[in-house]
């Protein structure tokens, strides 16, 4: 006769985990105290259940159940900011993440661009060689030890198609201003950013290694990034062991620096109602919130509006962390509620001063129906089309 | 110096296991023996015992020691008890050396060879100074029976009303115009549920009535001399431009006023007049005028409104501030709190959102006496249907104040309390924790979910007037994580309360620089010994009562206002305060006059006689830091017990191999 048997239920801490999560950098979870804050202010309670409280609760303990959530965060720095006791909370997701990756628990979405970061430096599966082809048409120089700036692009800038446009506004207003500069081209790689923030810490590292190198022998004291995701990695996250480390700007510092001096002078008027959307590597992780709005403020003709959630507040195109590489369906996209906010000041244009918010919200304008009614500009563009000569 | 060569007991002590753990115990016995004078030398478990004293006196009885040296913990913690153990067998206390071989070796030294190593230099180092040692004299000061205390809260008139009643004198300082405080302004209190104005009136009213206590309002200490015993404090009267003894109270100066200004009493909730009383039983209950307001002042010539209006003449537009000088010898600060009014009220919408009320704000629209007459509505006069209280607000927040200010939770359940009871309106609470440490506190947290409060843990993110749903359009939205269901909410309410923390007072800044007290990086001031000794400071005869020395409620700030007033009346049923022997002195032929040291010392305790040319220590004062000693080109100035023959000997023992 068979014995019965009851399966009892024994679910108990499993701190191997929360070591390894602690060891992997997040060992600022042992603060949390669970209050909520965090969960309250992340901008993905307006779509869905996600609880990053959940989450550094079960990561604290080992508990199942944080693989699910790992993958969500899009490292916009709101909790972070918010936290009362201050922790890091996107670094305890990286972390995770890095963890999970040694499990092979990735989304599988996030292959192609990690493998192509490793082999060809940058997460678009495009040739190293074609990074320069844009800035040969442009006629854009190398850099050399005479050259003032380095002007570090973009990946999507190099790649992506739509970019390149405002990587060509970017370089038409640095000549307009007579902004020496130079670049690194085919040399350049990816600034690792998103191979750090999903928890490939090796490629992060090799990343790090080869443009450092380029920036040493190329003895460059200040570097224009055009990506605040770049801007981060130069300035906050990068160690330069040989020497100086260069004065990272991004763009628009430069453009209001200009602008203010009087060698940019804009005098083509834009006629439009321009809401500008603060990128969160921009604003939140490096305090840049003035600069833009100082460049849209003087061009002739532009009517700018403040969106409710701006500045700190800024709603995050859901781009970072991963994000950008992540198939979220319509309608259910944080750039889906930033587009709202948008139409929600009336405003025809959203000034944009980063690749990655461009992609977003050019692609939840697209499937909301609304490229008649409002299209996306980064500030660069804006400024450059002010700068050009007036139609006949 | 001894007559004869001196003879030296020395003491080892284990600690238990604190020190002997680390230190070789009978090592340092055994080098002690090596130094000359030694005649005993030992080790054991806890000196500072009854029987470890006991070995020592029977040592200096049997041994014939006249110098004790005891290797153990900080002379912070047993000085007293060794000098003690001295003078009950007749030796000067001063001839005892503490070596500090616990907090500053076998605590802090990781390895046992280093730390006996350690040890031995030191215990060395203190038998041959304490060979040196004289037999210095203390001085006695006599109490002078009156005490200052500074800032009339509850913690200031209890400390005056307990100080009064035992038949000393009292001066009773207070910036505002009236006594009172903060609980002045509440409605109700916790947990009980008192009108706070009605249990505090009766003893400001004492206060005022009280033939001891010299009430003296709309003053404040601007500097003060002197040492415990003893002070010297100058207190400066504000220009009040009424004659308080002329004025009858009548209060048609007030009527006729024709300037409104918002009245600070009501957070700005409603209006006061320049000249005004700041509610209606002020002590005194007469009125001053703001001349930062007055029109008078801002266009002399324009108004005589109140001069006019006042039938006997109290009208003093020419009035000034006045300075007294009064001697006390004991001094109590008592400058309370202010509410937390930094950046995060923004974040959640006070100042932009009209229905967004701070606690203070909110107490006092609960107030009878207050501008809705205790009644809770919106600002459109209508009653709300639901509140929502968040708790933290600013508080517990490393971004804004890191500390927990005790009280916040028990009134905020009391708001819930009042909201439930005077507009049965939904009340929603948004916690972390709910802290309700006192007597009655948590049958009170019970009352309150019984009464059906909502309390949702989890810290509210934003406050909201965009409205995403038909629910939500013309509320104020809330949005919080349950953290106990895990879900995201958006409550829509009416009228939301921010409960925040108590910060320090700027006045505790003021007086504390005055008084030369310290204080923490949160602005309280720091107490002497935070379990020990709270309502005392590092500066003798100085002593603190009420939320200067940090947040708490009611029932422990009396407490504290009765305890600061027993030290203070211990010091004066003594009548006299032993004043420490280790002073600095001048040899009066050495100095030069270049007068160096008169600006060093930190204490005030030195003068410069012009009509001599020649400095002098006021040894009461002088804290034997020995600054002026070191600075002193001459040599003229020495530190008692820190001679140079002293020095020189402590400083060969350390280095002796």
């Amino acid at each position: 006769m068979a014995s019965p048997s009851v399966a009892l239920r024994c679910l108990g801490p499993a701190l191997e985990i929360a070591q390894a999560v602690t060891e992997a950098g997040g060992e600022e979870l042992r603060n949390c105290y669970q209050c909520g804050t965090c969960t309250a202010v992340c901008p993905w309670g307006n779509l869905k259940a996600f609880s990053p409280r959940t989450f550094v609760e079960m990561a604290r303990l080992g508990l199942e159940g944080f693989e699910e959530d790992a993958w969500t965060c899009v490292n916009c720095k709101t909790c972070w900011d918010r936290c009362p006791q201050q922790i890091n909370i996107p670094l305890i997701f990286q972390s995770v993440r890095s963890i999970l990756r040694e499990w092979n628990a990735q989304p599988s979405t996030m292959n192609a661009p990690l493998g192509s970061l490793r082999s060809e430096g940058n997460p678009w599966g495009e040739k190293k060689s074609a990074r320069e082809t844009w800035a040969r048409s442009a006629e854009v120089q190398g850099v050399t030890p005479a050259t003032e700036h380095l002007l570090f692009t973009c990946c999507t800038n190099d790649y992506e198609a739509r970019s390149r446009r405002d990587a060509r506004a970017v370089v038409d207003v640095l000549r307009s201003a007579a902004v020496d500069f130079g670049y690194l081209g085919n040399a350049q790689r990816c600034c690792g950013d998103l191979a750090l923030t999903v928890g490939d810490g090796a490629v992060f590292e090799k990343l790090q290694g080869a443009n450092v190198e380029q920036i040493e022998k190329a003895g460059v004291a200040s570097l224009l990034a055009v990506s605040p995701h770049c801007l981060h990695s130069f300035k906050n996250r990068y160690v330069y062991p040989g020497g100086e480390a260069p004065a990272v700007r991004h763009v628009t510092e430069i453009y209001a620096e200009h602008l203010a001096k009087g060698s940019l002078r804009p005098t083509r008027t834009i006629e439009r109602r321009v809401t500008y959307h603060d990128p969160c590597y921009l604003g939140r992780y490096n305090d840049i919130y003035d600069a833009p709005r100082d460049v849209l403020r003087a061009l002739p003709g532009l009517e700018l509006v403040e969106m409710p959630h701006h500045r700190e507040t800024s709603l995050c195109c859901g781009g970072g962390g991963g994000g950008i590489w992540i198939d979220t369906p319509k309608g259910k996209r944080l750039s889906d509620i930033r587009v709202l906010e948008a139409l929600g000041v009336e405003a025809t244009v959203i000034a944009a001063a980063c690749p990655y918010c461009v992609q977003m919200l050019e692609s939840s304008i697209v499937s909301m129906d609304l490229e008649d009614k409002l299209r996306v500009m980064t500030v660069s563009e804006l400024l450059a089309e002010a700068l050009s000569e007036a139609e006949a | 110096m001894a007559a004869r060569a001196p003879r030296i007991g020395v003491y080892v002590c284990h600690c238990g296991v604190n020190i002997s753990s680390v230190v070789d115990v009978a090592a340092v016995v055994e080098a002690a023996f090596r130094e000359p004078g030694v005649a005993v030398a030992r080790d054991y478990k806890f000196v500072c015992s009854a029987p470890g004293q006991e070995m020592i006196e029977n040592d200096i009885a049997t041994q014939l020691l006249d110098r004790v040296v005891v290797a153990a913990c900080s002379p912070r913690m047993h000085e007293e008890t060794f000098r003690n153990v001295c003078l009950r067998r007749g030796l000067s206390p001063y001839f005892v050396q503490m070596v500090n071989i616990r907090e500053q070796d076998s605590w802090v030294t990781v390895d046992p060879a280093r730390a006996t190593e350690k040890a031995i230099a030191l215990t060395r180092a203190a038998i041959r100074r304490v060979r040196y040692h004289e037999p210095l004299i203390s001085r006695e000061v006599s109490v002078h029976p009156a005490v200052l205390i500074i800032g009339g809260g509850i913690a200031g008139i209890q400390a005056a009303l307990t100080v009064a009643d035992a038949g000393k004198q009292v001066y009773l300082v207070e910036k505002t115009p009236t006594i009172g405080g903060h609980m002045a302004r509440f409605d109700k209190t916790f947990p009980t549920l008192d009108c706070s104005a009605c249990i505090l009136t009766p003893k400001m009213n004492s206060v005022g009535a009280h033939p001891n206590i010299t009430l003296l309002t709309s003053s404040e200490l601007v500097g003060i001399s002197g040492y415990i015993g003893n002070f010297q404090a100058t207190i400066r009267t504000r220009a009040r431009y009424v004659d308080h003894d002329l004025c009858n109270g009548c209060g048609a100066c007030i009527r006729k006023c024709p300037k409104r200004v918002p009245s600070e009493f009501d957070e700005g909730l409603a209006k006061r007049k320049a000249i005004y009383v700041p509610f209606p039983q002020a002590v005194p209950n007469k009125p001053v005028i703001d001349a930062e307001s007055c029109v008078h002042f801002a266009k002399p010539g324009k108004c005589r409104a109140c001069t006019k209006a006042c039938e006997v003449g109290a009208i003093r537009l020419d009035d000034a501030p006045r300075d007294q000088t009064v001697t006390v010898g004991a001094v109590i600060m008592a400058t309370g709190f202010e509410p937390y009014r930094g950046p995060a009220l923004a974040q959640y919408g006070h100042g932009r959102l009209e229905n967004v009320y701070t606690s203070l704000e909110f107490e006092r629209l609960n107030n009878a006496a207050g501008p809705t007459e205790g009644r809770i509505v919106l600002r459109n006069g209508e009653s709300p249907r639901s509140v929502a209280i968040l708790h933290c607000i600013g508080s517990r927040d490393k971004n804004h104040q890191a500390y927990c200010s005790r009280v916040c939770c028990m009134y905020s359940l009391k708001f819930a309390h009042l909201v439930k009871e005077k507009t049965g309106a939904e009340v929603y609470q948004f916690y972390i924790d709910i802290r309700s440490p006192g007597k009655a506190y948590e049958e009170f947290y019970d009352r309150i979910r019984e009464e059906g409060a909502h309390l949702i843990r989890g810290k509210v993110g934003e406050v909201t007037d965009r409205a995403i749903s038909d629910d939500e359009k013309g509320k104020l939205v809330v949005v919080a994580e349950n953290s106990l269901t895990r879900q995201r909410l958006r409550v829509p309410v009416d009228m939301v309360i921010l409960s925040t923390g108590l910060a320090a007072a700027p006045g505790t800044l003021e007086i504390s620089k005055v008084l030369k007290c310290a204080t923490d990086k949160d602005g309280f001031v720091i107490e002497k010994h935070p379990k020990l000794a709270p309502v005392e400071t590092a500066n003798d005869g100085i002593y603190l009562a009420g939320c200067c020395q940090g947040p708490k409620d009611i029932p422990d700030t009396v407490a504290q206002g009765q305890a600061a007033a027993s030290l203070a009346l211990q010091l004066m049923a003594r009548g006299k305060v032993e004043v420490e022997g280790r002073t600095a002195r001048t040899m009066e032929e050495h100095c030069v006059a270049c007068r160096i040291c008169n600006s060093l010392c930190p204490y005030n305790a030195i003068s410069f006689d012009e009509e001599r040319r020649k400095t002098v220590v006021n040894e009461v004062l002088c804290k034997g830091c020995g600054t002026c000693a070191a600075a002193c080109p001459s040599g003229a100035v020495h530190a008692r017990h820190f001679k140079d023959e002293q020095m020189f000997c402590e400083i060969e023992g350390v280095l002796a191999s």
